[in-house]
């Protein structure tokens, strides 16, 4: 084997260990699957939101690490993908901190994202480091030509095969086009609109004992202050109002509803009725009200731990809330750290 | 319960059935074919009763709880469905259930072991499903929280649940809750507003007024009046005669 086909293996396997150490600080760090990968997951269930707790506490500062990785991974693996000669080296090079900086800018222009100087510095240092990199392993001539240490230019007449070697550019260069356009949408707000994740939150739970004994009850004066599902049983009219509860209008006059009163369920969003049995979902739990007299609604029953716990039910989705711990109670919104 | 109660259910009942008769509703559609015991739901609910049973969807299952005593739902059974399954439709002898990538639908002759028929597969989005008659109506919306970027209305042939056929999709702008009683069909259209149309033709809907300026979540169509879920508030309007007309608003307060 030649020295320039050893360098070569060398020079890919260092672009993938790079490449993994990117993917490792997505999965541990920012504890984001990127979107490119969460999208094949709906296609093939990976399980959408992992509820581990972090190995490693969220930080911001790395927040320049992955756009070094992305310039240095994939300059490595696509000088690699072919005959190496400086010309071909920094013009791959070039590309890579172009791409990672069109990105960036371009979150100036409406990608999702900050937009973060430190990322910019971050490519054109990944995009030198490999320069340079490449500027020591190559013996120049008098001329422009260089050429790999202890190797006549003939040795490093190309042998391989270019269908395969223009087959591995491709791919390389899908992977990381595809691999950055990942992280810059890995993340939309419930508007659709791009956004920027919070990692520094933690959840604010209700203990399960709390849930089950003191949390359902009536107000009588309580305003309707946000709508959700609606429901008709007989002459009443049920309203809810998402993960806060029940408001109960007497629709006898479809012209003038009146307020006979907000049931207070934590985690409620929907209601069914059946012979003045009202039934409604508070987080984890059914429960079973009695509606027959309105001015004494009160709880019957209730069937415990039936629905899925999602602590995600009244926390926006780009909000990070980690780690979890759901033996304290169910999550009922997040408080962000300072 | 006293006397006096079940007297007043019972007047309860028998007007609704003479409102029904004087609306000259025909078959009426799922939503006043309800028996006065039981509630009527939008086309957002994830949960349904047909008889004896409670159903509830969450995620990928269909939950049942046995109700025969009221008061004491008793778990009965758990059915894994589909991946992000959304919205839940009992109509006749069958359950709609409106997911991700389509609908799903289950025969329920035997309400405490519904049975999968078929999937109506479609663009992946967030919809709702009501039924009337052989058809069923679903609104696709990709946007928000919904992936996908379809946003239209999709009127589908389910004479037979087992081949459930597109009979023909409209263009949306980002659809919602949905509501149909005989042959005027509702649809909070997003910021396009709510939409009403004449339904009986489902190959040419014919838009019947200008949308209402409303951003609603949901409706329910029933004996002539309709339920609204706005951002804003719940409103109620008369569909007796075209245009709609406002019956009350309960105007949301921002605390």
């Amino acid at each position: 084997m030649r020295n320039s086909d050893i360098l070569r293996i060398v020079l890919f396997i260092t672009g993938i260990a790079v490449f993994s150490v990117g993917i490792s600080y997505y999965l541990w760090e920012r504890l984001v699957i990127p979107a490119t990968i969460q999208y094949l997951g709906e296609w093939f269930p990976l399980g959408a939101v992992p509820d581990v707790a972090p190995a490693i506490s969220s930080t911001t500062a790395l927040n320049w690490l992955p756009t070094f990785v992305h310039v240095v991974s994939f300059s490595l693996l696509s000088i690699s993908a072919s005959r190496i000669s400086n010309r071909r080296s920094y013009l791959v090079i070039g590309f890579w901190v172009g791409i990672n900086i069109l990105f960036e800018l371009g979150q100036l222009f409406g990608l999702p994202g900050t937009f973060d100087a430190a990322d910019i510095c971050a490519a054109i240092v990944g995009g030198v480091c490999i320069a340079v990199l490449v500027r020591l392993l190559l013996v120049c001539n008098s001329g422009s030509k260089c050429v790999i240490t202890h190797e006549t230019r003939t040795a490093k007449q190309g042998r391989f095969n270019s269908g395969s070697v223009s087959v591995a550019t491709v791919l390389i260069a899908g992977l990381g086009i595809v691999s950055i356009s990942g992280s810059y949408t890995y993340c939309e707000d419930s508007e659709g609109n791009g956004c920027e994740v919070i990692y520094d939150a933690e959840p604010v739970y209700m203990s399960y004992e709390e849930l089950r004994t003191s949390a359902i009850r009536v107000q009588p004066n309580e305003p309707l202050t946000k709508t959700g599902k609606i429901y008709l049983y007989q002459n009443y009219l049920l309203v809810n109002s998402p993960n806060e509860g029940v408001h109960v209008y007497d629709n006898s006059d479809k012209q003038n509803p009146t307020h006979l009163a907000f049931i207070n369920i934590p985690g409620n969003i929907d209601i069914a009725v059946k012979q003045d049995y009202l039934y409604v979902d508070s987080y984890v739990d059914l429960v079973v009200l009695d509606i027959s007299d309105m001015s004494n609604i009160r709880e019957v029953h209730r069937v415990t731990d039936i629905f899925p716990y999602n602590p995600y039910q009244n926390v926006p989705v780009e909000i990070w809330i980690g780690p979890l711990d759901p033996s304290k109670g169910v999550v009922i919104g997040y408080k962000e750290n300072f | 319960m006293g006397q006096s109660c079940y007297l007043s259910i019972l007047t309860v009942c028998v007007l609704t059935i003479i409102l029904n008769a004087c609306s000259g509703g025909g078959d009426g559609g799922g939503a006043s074919a309800q028996r006065a015991d039981v509630g009527t739901a939008g086309s957002m609910s994830r949960f349904a009763i047909v008889d004896e049973y409670l159903y509830t969807i969450a995620d990928e299952s269909l939950q049942i709880f046995d109700i025969s005593t009221p008061s004491k739902p008793i778990p009965w059974a758990q059915f894994w469905v589909g991946f992000n399954i959304e919205t839940l439709f009992s109509y006749q002898s069958h359950l709609y259930i409106g997911a991700n990538d389509g609908v799903y639908i289950y025969e329920n002759s035997n309400p405490e072991f519904p049975e999968f028929v078929s999937l109506f597969r479609h663009f992946r989005g967030c919809d709702p499903v009501v039924v009337q008659g052989s058809y069923a109506y679903v609104t696709l919306r990709g946007n928000g929280r919904c992936p996908g970027s379809a946003n239209q209305l999709e009127i589908i042939d389910i004479s037979e649940p087992s081949q459930p056929t597109l009979v023909k999709s409209y263009p949306m702008q980002g659809p919602q809750g949905l509501g149909i009683d005989d042959n005027l069909l509702f649809v909070c259209d997003g910021v396009a507003g709510l939409k009403v149309f004449d339904a009986t033709d489902p190959m040419q809907l014919q838009s019947l007024q200008s949308a209402v300026d409303l951003d609603c979540y949901d409706v329910i169509p029933l004996q002539e009046n309709l339920v609204v879920s706005d951002e804003l508030g719940i409103l109620q309007y008369n569909y007796a005669a075209l245009p709609i007309q406002l019956q009350s608003d309960i105007p949301v307060e921002t605390p």
